[in-house]
């Protein structure tokens, strides 16, 4: 079946917990190849940890990266984007893009945007780069029509805003990350023909469990895990009280609050997970799925864990049982990925 | 560079800077998994010359391969040199440089055909860099690679897996190449620059003008593989698709392959029959794989 392109972002944004998600939704809303948020947050790679300590820094972040890319590279899309040198140019390709009907949408900050400002706490975490902003038209003058994952209605935002936003002013904050996607713009190249949305969904959880088990480093998925903690274990003795409260209202506040709908984003994926039950015809997906959502209940408690600390007196004491929940936290998870691997290899078996 | 060698002029385009990204790390990796992986069977773009896939085709390669994949493409040069060169540096600090993967016109030296193909860049020094494709091999100044004007200029930077580089004789494709392909066959059925471009294309009625151009594209692309990659496809088929790819899909490549070399012999009628052929061959694995087989 032809799959029927978008031309312009939902009238009424469809809202959503994650923006790259979220915006993969309403990118091929009502083209044949409709997909729920949790769908496309599963298809991917939603599932995931990021975990790495850089000095006096603890970043941690629920989900892999690269998730639009992913999602691409599962559903025979394409992800076509650029850099420029200058906001004026990027907004001019983001123009010609709109008017084109190919749906762009820039990288940016979205601390930087005012309205994030209020929404969340942004002076709770590091600056940690890419935020999905769908773009509808760009102004004569350069300001620009926007949607935003939190948000039905269209945003207005200035230029100066946009600029300040995509230039990514904390590149390298984070030693660890790659050179950021400066004044780029974005396009997602949908496919001609709908793909089978079972071998997408099967594939898709084959692939984020074994990256999960099986990442490219200590600083991802169940390695990660295991390096958080690690570095939980001994962050009493590295650093001082006060740095201590700030990197656990930090962590608390990236696993619960940024961008995934809470509880490090295993509420999202354990409804995907559903969905793919439902299309594959499988219980054992359903039963990952509650294992999933348990895991999102044990993730948000850790997060109230790691703000209660945050607020002692001492935020040591007592620090063994934070650790003692991580712990089972990532014994849980690793059992979870296990079996998600073996449940969704058989389904694979099952589509071809 | 041996365990994809030989990658000549005569290799596919994608084995020259995987081939180099692998043996830096000495890994080997059997050729037709690396085309798989880098979903590097392609069609031939009417409208101009296909670049494999872009820096796409690099991401999926590389994360096919178990490694991440951190992508930059800019529309001017200063901040692809600045952005490459600081990653390249982070790399090395970070766990292991390897070359990265970016795309350069390159010169055929049999036909003097200049196309852009796949290269690896690597050995990033203050006014130079080595680039690498299947046709030559050499450094290159920072101002020669400005001379030419790429869009975008980009790169696809692996960063390996810590188990690529600890243990490297032991790190295995067979598994990542099964479900590449599948990947694959799934992209020639339903991307826009899947097997819908040949169909559009056949059946816009072309002039033969414009199918001696399409054969012009086809040529340059094919790497002088006159089948056009699709026998590297039938021995990926073999090795990886056992009870995931039917019989009939399989026969369609393999019968595709003929009708390209039919094609690029002059045989105008054979793209259609081409176009044909492995929409049956695409249609069937949807239709008649036996159910229930090990991915």
């Amino acid at each position: 079946m032809r799959l029927r392109p978008r031309r312009q972002w939902p009238d009424s944004y469809l809202r959503g917990s994650h923006c790259f998600s979220t915006m993969i939704r309403n990118a091929f809303a009502e083209t044949g190849f409709d997909l729920d948020e949790e769908e496309a947050y599963v298809i991917g790679g939603g599932l995931g940890f990021l975990f790495y300590r850089d000095g006096r820094t603890y970043y941690v972040n629920s989900r892999i990266h690269d998730l639009e890319h992913f999602f691409a590279r599962r559903t025979g899309s394409r992800i076509d984007f650029v850099s420029h040198t200058t906001a004026n140019a990027m907004l001019a390709r983001a123009r010609e893009w709109a008017d084109a009907g190919d749906l762009p949408y820039l990288y940016c900050e979205a601390r930087e945007l005012s309205s994030f400002r209020g929404m969340l706490p942004w002076d709770e975490v590091h600056p940690f780069g890419e935020h999905a902003l769908p773009v509808r038209s760009v102004s004569a003058d350069g300001s620009t029509l926007v949607n935003d994952y939190l948000w039905a209605r269209p945003i207005t935002v200035s230029t100066e805003e946009i600029a300040t936003a995509t230039s990514m002013p904390n590149d390298g904050a984070i030693s660890m990350a790659c050179p950021a996607r400066r004044f780029a713009v974005g396009r997602i190249v949908p496919p001609e023909h709908v793909p089978d949305i079972r071998e997408v969904l099967a594939l898709s959880l084959v692939e984020s469990a074994d990256l999960f088990l099986h990442p490219a480093n200590n600083t991802q998925g169940e390695r990660a895990l295991k390096t958080f903690e690690r570095e939980l274990t001994s962050m009493p003795d590295v650093v001082v009280p006060d740095v201590t409260r700030v990197e656990l209202l930090s962590m608390s506040t990236m696993l619960e609050k940024i961008g995934s709908g809470g509880g490090a984003g295993r509420h999202l994926f354990a409804r995907g997970l559903r969905t793919a039950a439902m299309h594959l015809n499988d219980v054992s997906l359903s039963v990952l799925a509650s294992e999933y959502a348990a895991l999102g209940g044990r993730w948000r408690a850790l997060a109230h864990d790691l703000r209660a600390h945050a607020a002692q007196r001492d935020p040591r004491d007592g620090w063994a049982g934070l650790v003692t929940t991580v712990r089972e936290v990532r014994r849980r998870e690793v059992a979870a990925a296990t079996e998600l691997l073996r449940v969704s290899t058989v389904a694979l078996g099952a589509t071809a | 560079m041996g365990s994809l060698a030989p990658f000549g002029p005569h290799s596919h385009p994608v084995l020259a800077p995987a081939g180099m990204i692998f043996d830096v790390l000495g890994i080997t990796v059997e050729p037709s998994a690396v085309v798989v992986m880098a979903s590097g069977v392609r069609y031939a773009d009417p409208n101009g010359v296909d670049d494999f896939g872009g820096f796409d085709a690099a991401f999926d390669l590389f994360e096919a391969a178990g490694f991440n994949c951190e992508q930059f493409r800019s529309v001017d040069v200063g901040p692809f040199l600045d952005a490459a060169r600081r990653e390249h540096a982070l790399a090395e600090r970070r766990w292991k440089a390897t070359p990265f993967y970016s795309l350069h016109p390159e010169c055929d030296p049999a036909t003097g055909l200049t196309t852009v193909r796949p290269v690896a860049l690597s050995e990033f020094a203050d006014s130079a860099v080595r680039i690498t494709s299947t046709f030559a091999d050499r450094i290159v100044s920072y101002d020669d690679l400005m001379r030419h004007n790429p869009s975008p200029w980009g790169y696809a930077a692996p960063v390996p897996s810590l188990h690529a580089i600890l243990a490297p004789t032991r790190y295995d494709f067979a598994a990542r190449a099964r479900r590449s392909l599948r990947l694959l066959l799934m992209r020639l059925a339903t991307a826009r620059d899947g097997l819908s471009r040949l169909e559009s294309f056949v059946s816009s009625r072309p002039s033969r003008a414009s199918l001696d151009t399409y054969r012009r594209g086809v040529a340059a692309l094919s790497a002088r593989d006159d089948t056009f990659h699709r026998s590297v496809l039938v021995t990926a088929i073999d090795k990886y698709g056992a009870g995931t790819v039917p019989d009939a899909t399989r026969a369609g490549f393999a019968r595709s392959a003929a009708l390209h070399v039919e094609f690029l012999a002059g045989a105008d009628a054979a793209l259609g029959e081409i176009a044909r052929v492995e929409r049956a061959a695409l249609d069937a694995r949807i239709l008649s794989v036996p159910r229930g087989a090990a991915p």
